[in-house]
């Protein structure tokens, strides 16, 4: 429950918050401006500003290998996050059978991607998949990418899942439905803005993954973030200014479609 | 979209829609694969031995990859005690340590500040810190580079007023401020999320009894965010401490953390038992920091979830 | 069913684990797969199909690439890395597959050949073979060139900007000189390269050591003169040094050649210096690893690429000079005319050589303690 606060009291009770807060927003914004800003550079690399162009962007759009980099993401967060999120609503949809420690013992392992070091995961993975005798390449990248954006998918449908009104289905079921199509028919639909803003955290995970992946790609599966970390480690780059920006905004339009999916929960 | 460290006390009454029990096996086998599996063979292969020249591990008992962590030979051949990996683990703990206190100083005011907003303000201001969180974090650390390059934004600023160009960047400091920059959200969502549902009257309820400023803080909004805390350290401190992009992008090759450390042992140094020993006792460490965190949780009876 | 599975996966890892003293990733497991000497086959170009490239970051123009592709119809994947030990370490954790075309330096194909992990296509079967340099057609890392066939050849030396130095300061000619530098117009502004060899071996022979001393004194020395310097250095990277010393984020720096070379176009204030001690002479090269799939491919690149018209394009983008004959004369003037290119007679060089294993790991220990100090 959130409480409305007259501007009044806020102000002598907390002096100096607001300027802690501005400031704040400020730090977290001002160097993705300054990237975003640079992306309409007209400069070849000179950080001094050179004029406003959209060259690079057509350029990028034009780079082989960004746009073969950004196709193999693209890949293999999809298959990861449709992968991740059908497993994800099975899960959440049986999980309560479970018995007590085996429930404990599954969201331990299943959430332990979140709290394992990324460079640990990585070069686990490597390992293990050397042992059972894989090579790294497309097969074990998506394997990888599935595990580690589970986590993010189902605490979301998890979330709508415990937040559903079991009315619904008393009724439905007083007039007859049978299990499976009040799991097909209600349970699912019900579940849609949970299990669409579960992929799209899962997706943005999968994108963003450096570190897992680097141990795991070989020829021609190389990722978008692999690719620009190549071209970072040669310093400031225009094209990197381009792709940092399109990630900005990518990060800005998940964030609005999971905010206006999971507020309308509480209406 | 909130995991409980604490497992739910009480057992879910029967949902509708329910599946059999059968249809976890998919995520679960899947967790055992990839997660489970991994930890399990990097633990096995941390006691293996490294082949004569390569990388991949000899599937011969070992504890040398443990031993090379505290005691190396020195030029003359002899055997001794040797801490610089602890110096390693040390830097990353200093790090991670500095990057979750700022992290939560600069979020407590922030957290406060948004907590008194109107609902529809805190909306905003909850989706204006959320974005940073799911913004590349490989690009939100190569921004410091343009920032604090040798013709970079700062000293560009610092120019005009006609300050000489600073060395800022290829240092611990440079790593620290990106590490900062990209754990605060960590810090900000969960202590914001505690104290959101906070009834900011009691604060000023204290204040109408003429109770200090610190002891408004320290009595009623302290003890309210420190789930939120608690969270904030769980989320920051962790990935911090293993942190790669950051020292490897702003360190300039010069800032040897545990996580470099270890990428290096399955690269460059190829010695696979040393850097599977390394991880395990940094899995070790973060097994035990949860739990630590846990148990305080418990005997203050705090809330901690991992609020994402 | 959970204690099922648990107990299915441990008996797995029991199973796998069984074979005790059998071996896990790297290049003696039984997944990678390993030469058979004597597996080549005669040269057939091919016309189709693709390649598979793994080399030091910027040494090739991509713009040749994609006339390679135009030309031949044969398409391109390439990735990048920054030491010779990085390429090591992928491919093993390879098992040796992955990749069909990767450019390793001299002493790391010795150590390749020696451990299975190339394939022995034999240069000599290939067309191109009469334009390898008479000089290189027998090198000591690999006799009689079966897996390898030479790319561009190069020295590290240092090189420093000129126009900072002040009246009758003079610029380092020497590792002994070029270590002893402290305070301006370089300090804090030093560049080393991520390389354990090129970090190492200058500061011993700066002290009058040998490549591969095991000399506890002479060890203990080199990494007091490297922590000593520390306090100059900006970057440890073999990453865009050229760049880095063209744009003065490195005003002074350990650097190859070529490198050298563009840099200098940027700013022809800056000097290349070959150290009295000796300077370090190498050389990169093509080779095939075992578990390549695309093998006519790659030795259709590789004869395409001993041809001097195209050594040479490539040679003029990374500024270094080829190993196939007539390359030189398609290189510009600026090039052919540079020192640091052409190197003057009579300088003092010593030969890369991988040392033994042991003294490795020693070096890597100064080097670890000389990134960390």
């Amino acid at each position: 429950m959130k409480h409305k606060v007259p501007y009044a009291l806020k102000l002598r009770s907390f002096p100096g918050v607001g300027i802690a807060g501005v400031a704040s927003l400020v730090f977290l914004y001002f160097p993705m401006f300054v990237v975003a800003a640079f992306s309409f550079n007209d400069g070849n690399r000179a950080l001094a500003w050179q004029g406003f162009s959209i060259r690079w962007y057509e350029r990028v759009f034009h780079d082989a290998a960004i746009i073969s980099a950004t196709r193999m993401s693209l890949i293999v967060a999809g298959i990861a996050t449709v992968a991740s999120v059908v497993l994800a609503v099975a899960y959440v949809l049986a999980m309560d059978r479970l018995s007590r420690a085996g429930s404990v013992l599954a969201g331990a392992i299943l959430a332990a991607p979140i709290v394992v070091p990324e460079v640990v995961l990585g070069i686990a993975t490597l390992s293990f998949i050397r042992l059972i005798g894989m090579t790294p390449g497309f097969l074990p990248l998506v394997l990888a990418h599935t595990a580690f954006c589970f986590p993010f998918a189902m605490m979301n449908i998890r979330a709508r899942y415990d937040g559903l009104n079991p009315a619904y289905f008393e009724s439905a079921a007083d007039l007859g439905a049978t299990r499976a199509a009040l799991t097909w028919k209600i349970t699912l639909p019900l579940l849609a803005p949970g299990i669409v803003s579960g992929a799209l955290l899962a997706f943005v995970v999968s994108m963003d993954d450096y570190m897992i992946s680097s141990f795991l790609t070989s020829a021609g599966t190389t990722t978008l973030p692999i690719y620009i970390f190549g071209l970072i480690r040669k310093g400031v780059n225009p094209s990197v200014n381009v792709v940092a920006t399109l990630l900005l905004l990518m990060a800005i339009a998940v964030t609005v479609a999971t905010t206006v999916l999971t507020g309308r929960k509480k209406s | 979209m909130a995991l409980n460290l604490a497992q739910h006390e009480q057992r879910a009454l029967p949902k509708p829609g329910q599946l059999s029990g059968w249809f976890t096996t998919p995520a679960i086998l899947l967790g055992l694969l990839f997660t489970l599996g991994p930890i399990v063979v990097i633990t096995v292969f941390s006691f293996m031995s490294q082949p004569a020249n390569g990388s991949g591990v000899d599937l011969i008992f070992s504890t040398k990859g443990y031993e090379q962590f505290l005691f190396q030979e020195d030029f003359y051949g002899n055997r001794g005690f040797d801490g610089r990996y602890l110096s390693a683990f040390w830097l990353s703990f200093v790090q991670a340590f500095f990057t979750t206190f700022a992290s939560i100083a600069i979020a407590f005011p922030v957290a406060i500040w948004m907590a008194t907003k109107t609902e529809r303000t805190q909306n905003v201001l909850l989706m204006l810190v959320t974005i940073p969180f799911w913004t590349n974090l490989l690009v939100r650390t190569y921004a410091w580079i343009i920032l604090l390059s040798e013709d970079g934004t700062v000293n560009t600023v610092l120019g005009w007023f006609g300050i000489e160009p600073q060395v800022l960047l290829y240092n611990s400091y440079a790593t620290l401020i990106s590490l900062i920059f990209s754990f605060l959200p960590f810090a900000i969502l969960p202590m914001y999320s505690s104290l959101a549902g906070f009834d900011f009257r009691l604060a000023e309820a204290a204040y109408d009894l003429g109770a200090r400023k610190l002891d408004v803080i320290r009595k009623i909004l302290w003890p309210a965010v420190s789930g939120g805390v608690l969270s904030a350290i769980a989320l920051c401190f962790v990935p911090a401490f293993g942190s790669y992009l950051q020292p490897v992008l702003l360190g300039g090759g010069k800032v040897l953390m545990v996580g470099n450390l270890i990428a290096d042992q399955y690269g460059q140094a190829r010695n696979w038992p040393f850097g599977a020993a390394l991880s395990v006792i940094i899995l070790a460490l973060t097994l035990l920091g949860a739990w630590a965190l846990l148990t305080w949780a418990k005997r203050s009876s705090t809330k901690v979830s991992l609020a994402v | 069913m959970n204690r099922k599975l648990l107990g299915a996966l441990s008996f797995c890892m029991a199973l796998a684990l069984a074979g005790c003293g059998g071996s896990v990733g790297g290049e003696a497991s039984s997944e990678p797969v390993v030469a058979d000497p004597g597996s080549s086959t005669p040269f057939t170009p091919v016309t189709s199909g693709k390649v598979t490239i793994y080399t030091w970051a910027d040494y090739f123009p991509v713009e040749e690439l994609e006339r390679f592709s135009a030309e031949t119809g044969i398409d391109y994947s390439i990735d990048f890395f920054d030491t010779n030990e990085t390429l090591l370490a992928k491919l093993e954790a390879n098992g040796n597959t992955g990749y069909d075309l990767v450019v390793p330096s001299d002493y790391v194909i010795e150590q390749m050949i020696s451990k299975g992990m190339l394939l022995p296509f034999d240069a000599k079967t290939l067309p191109n073979y009469e334009n390898i340099d008479e000089s290189t057609r027998d090198p000591y890392f690999d006799p009689g060139r079966m897996y390898s066939a030479p790319y561009m050849y190069g020295t590290t030396g240092f090189a420093y900007d000129s126009s900072l130095l002040k009246d009758g300061q003079q610029g380092p000619t020497s590792w002994k000189e070029f270590f002893a530098w402290h305070g301006e117009p370089y300090e804090g502004h030093v560049g080393m390269l991520a390389d354990l060899y090129e970090t190492i071996v200058p500061a011993i022979h700066s002290l009058g050591g040998e490549t591969c001393t095991d000399d506890p004194a002479m060890l203990e020395g080199a990494q007091k003169v490297l922590l000593d310097f520390k306090s100059q250095v900006n970057t440890i990277s073999s990453d865009a040094v050229a760049d880095r010393l063209a744009t003065g984020e490195n005003k002074m720096a350990v650097i190859w050649n070529g490198d050298f070379h563009r840099a200098w176009e940027v700013n022809d204030k800056l000097v290349y210096v070959y150290p009295t001690e000796g300077v370090s002479i190498w050389q990169d090269n093509w080779v095939i690893p075992s578990g390549a799939e695309n093998v006519d491919q790659a030795k259709t690149f590789i004869n395409w690429m001993l041809d001097p018209k195209n050594a040479a394009e490539a040679a003029e983008y990374v500024g270094f000079n080829s190993l196939v004959k007539g390359t030189f004369e398609y290189l510009p003037e600026s090039m052919q005319n540079d020192p640091a290119i052409v190197m003057p007679e009579g300088t003092n060089v010593y030969e890369f050589r991988a040392c033994e294993t042991d003294i490795v790991n020693k070096y890597n220990r100064i080097n670890e303690t000389f990134k960390q100090g």
